[in-house]
């Protein structure tokens, strides 16, 4: 009776510690958000956001090792939110051009709050040199990859080759890039260089 | 603006007594000029040319890269390496400028103000040198709603995912709003304001080889009159301003409709206007209307396009697609893009130029000679463009000078306007007041489209009524 009183204790001490932990978590990264869309990416330390979350600095490497990986899983969250957001909005009758377009401005959308951090996401996750280090950048790499693939696929693309990917992906990292670096107001230049991208690649599948 | 062996063409059968064209010129550069033939110029009639935007977009491109190529025409045998590589880096530099929709297309437009003659092989091969930018698909639309108006559900109920028109720097969609009002929503492509701007700087860089040319000022300023006129057709603000002044002028018994700007859903890229029923002119004409009916609309457009330019505005753009023939009889008058509003000085000009119709010879003579910003000197030196223009000047307005119905589907009246222009485009004179640029593709495109109606018009009534309703 004892022993099972003191495991149901325990128990629930644990949940409370995984219930602390998770909102732990997600305080750094909302802190984390706003340094980095206000100060840059460069600018903010994992001192900063430690603070920022009112934890100590030690306490912040139980959660992430480093800011990169902070970055990562700020924009794992916002590239599933846009992959619903393409899912719930996607065109019956789009051709291959505009549901590629459609799938990446609804990442543009939801990465927004981190457009200055968006060289250490390239650094660290997208770009075609980075070989990902943590586990969510291999995640987060292979969930936009497989995305892409399930588009083509569905416009017939049936096992799509290395060759058409990386020519994607290029289009795709040069868009992420240029759009980290868009003035232009709304950054409708981005948009403007997505369309044609995207066109340029559908243009080029169909010959 | 068409082709003039176009226009001759597009004539009825019996009339038509072809003006001579120049033949092709043989040409060093013609090999350049093949490599970028990949689609012919659409030929056809004059209906066709008036209905089809793009068609005069694509002549306009023509005229643009024949005008370039004139500059280099004259050069020495020496130079003419030189020249070729400069002409060759000019068409390419114009092909990566037709990359994007709208720019190149409407100065190649304007710039028909002094077509150079073309030789009609020409016109089909450079015909290929306008790109149009492909269509902005649904998803794209949505995206710069959501940029402009945030999300489009809080504002309508229902967006067309079709375009009903092709504007030149966007489309245009049905939609209707939450409260149940049917709209037209006219979307921009993205950043197209200032890639416009871009081309334009590129475009005067080809002008270079004309910077010691004693009109190069007369060029520049043309240049700046297209550029002003561009920059505020790319910003809806400006549109929805021109929209709302211009529906002041009309009233209800002027059977003459001016859509209403929503502005809680318009911005600078968007704009959302009240949506005109109708029929094209097309459909229209393909009706069979009456001659009472083609009368009635005819006076109609006069009467929108004269009230405009008597309140100091000039309605720059009067094709077919911006007249929309109402099924309760009235016009409904739409895109106000590009409305050029004249200063004090010009609206002088204007005024001195009214005077001069009705004038003697000599200040007909003396306001061609203002016209052509010429010198007593240049006036002596270049008699045979001034008669020309003093022709010119008489022809435009004959209408005007008529008192009674003035029969504009006469067609000796157009053929004698396309044969004064296949004469004058040979003179290669290009200083002119900055704001004819506009007007005079008015003075051409009101008799085409009234001709293309077979309206009678008392155009001498009409103006002398609106000039009575003018403060004095």
């Amino acid at each position: 009776m004892l022993w099972k009183s003191a495991t149901a204790a325990m128990e629930s001490l644990m949940r409370i510690t995984a219930d602390e932990k998770a909102a732990t978590r997600q305080r750094i990264l909302d802190a984390a958000k706003v340094m980095f869309r206000t100060k840059g990416f460069d600018q903010t330390t994992t001192r900063d956001i430690a603070r920022e979350t009112g934890i100590a600095a030690g306490t912040m490497f139980n959660y992430f090792n480093t800011k990169e990986a902070v970055v990562v899983e700020l924009a794992g969250h916002a590239l599933k939110k846009a992959a619903r957001d393409f899912g719930r909005n996607r065109r019956e009758d789009a051709v291959l051009a505009e549901d590629l377009f459609a799938s990446i401005a609804a990442q543009l959308r939801a990465l927004r709050p981190m457009q200055k951090s968006i060289r250490p996401l390239l650094d660290t996750a997208l770009s075609p040199v980075a070989s990902p280090k943590i586990d969510a950048a291999v995640t987060l790499r292979a969930d936009v990859s497989e995305q892409f693939v399930r588009i083509l696929t569905d416009h017939g693309v049936v096992e799509p080759s290395a060759v058409t990917l990386n020519i994607l992906w290029s289009l795709y990292v040069g868009v992420l890039t240029f759009w980290g670096g868009d003035k232009s107001p709304k950054q409708e230049d981005s948009l403007a260089q997505l369309d044609h991208s995207m066109r340029m690649f559908a243009d080029w599948m169909s010959r | 603006m068409p082709t003039v062996s176009e226009l001759l063409e597009a004539l009825p059968a019996e009339e038509t007594k072809a003006v001579e064209t120049p033949s092709a010129q043989s040409s060093d550069f013609q090999a350049i000029f093949d490599s970028l033939a990949h689609r012919r110029v659409p030929t056809g009639g004059l209906q066709r040319f008036c209905s089809i935007s793009g068609l005069s977009a694509k002549l306009g491109m023509a005229y643009l890269a024949w005008w370039i190529r004139s500059w280099y025409k004259p050069a020495e045998a020496s130079e003419k390496d030189l020249l070729e590589t400069n002409l060759r880096s000019a068409l390419n530099t114009l092909e990566t400028m037709g990359y994007l929709r709208g720019a190149i297309t409407k100065v190649g437009q304007l710039l028909t103000n002094f077509p150079a003659s073309v030789p009609a092989e020409f016109v089909d091969v450079l015909g290929s040198l306008h790109f149009q930018a492909p269509p902005m698909h649904f998803s794209l639309i949505r995206e710069q709603l959501l940029n402009e108006l945030g999300d489009a559900e809080d504002l309508f109920s229902q967006i067309d995912e079709t375009a009903i028109a092709a504007a030149s720097i966007g489309q245009v969609h049905r939609a209707r709003l939450k409260t149940g009002e049917d709209v037209a929503i006219k979307i921009q492509y993205p950043g197209i304001g200032r890639t416009i701007q871009a081309d334009l700087r590129n475009l005067k860089m080809l002008m270079r080889p004309m910077l010691f040319n004693s009109d190069w000022r007369a060029l520049e300023e043309t240049f700046e009159e297209i550029r002003t006129g561009l920059d505020s057709e790319t910003d809806y603000e400006n549109e929805a301003k021109n929209l709302s002044d211009v529906a002041e002028l009309f009233q209800d018994d002027d059977e003459i409709v001016v859509p209403r700007v929503i502005e809680h859903a318009s911005s600078r890229r968007v704009l959302t206007m009240e949506y005109v029923p109708g029929r094209t002119m097309d459909q229209f004409l393909a009706e069979d209307p009456t001659q009472q009916q083609r009368d009635d609309y005819g006076e109609r457009i006069s009467r929108a396009l004269y009230r405009v330019f008597l309140n100091r505005m000039l309605y720059t753009d009067a094709h077919p697609g911006n007249f929309i023939f109402m099924d309760d009889n009235r016009l409904g008058f739409i895109d106000f893009g590009n409305v050029r509003r004249f200063t004090a000085a010009e609206w002088d000009y204007h005024c001195d130029v009214s005077r001069a119709r009705d004038g003697t010879d000599e200040d007909a003579e003396a306001i061609c000679i203002r016209s052509l910003r010429m010198t007593d000197e240049d006036a002596q030196k270049h008699r045979e463009t001034l008669e020309l223009v003093i022709e010119g000047f008489h022809y435009y307005n004959e209408p005007v000078m008529f008192e009674g119905e003035f029969d504009y589907g006469d067609p000796r009246y157009i053929r004698r306007g396309a044969e004064w222009l296949a004469r004058v485009s040979k003179q290669r004179w290009l200083r002119q007041e900055p704001v004819n640029v506009f007007a005079h593709r008015l003075n051409f495109q009101l008799p085409a489209l009234l001709y293309l109606m077979k309206s009678r018009v008392n155009v001498h009534r009409l103006v002398q009524e609106l000039g009575n309703e003018l403060p004095s």
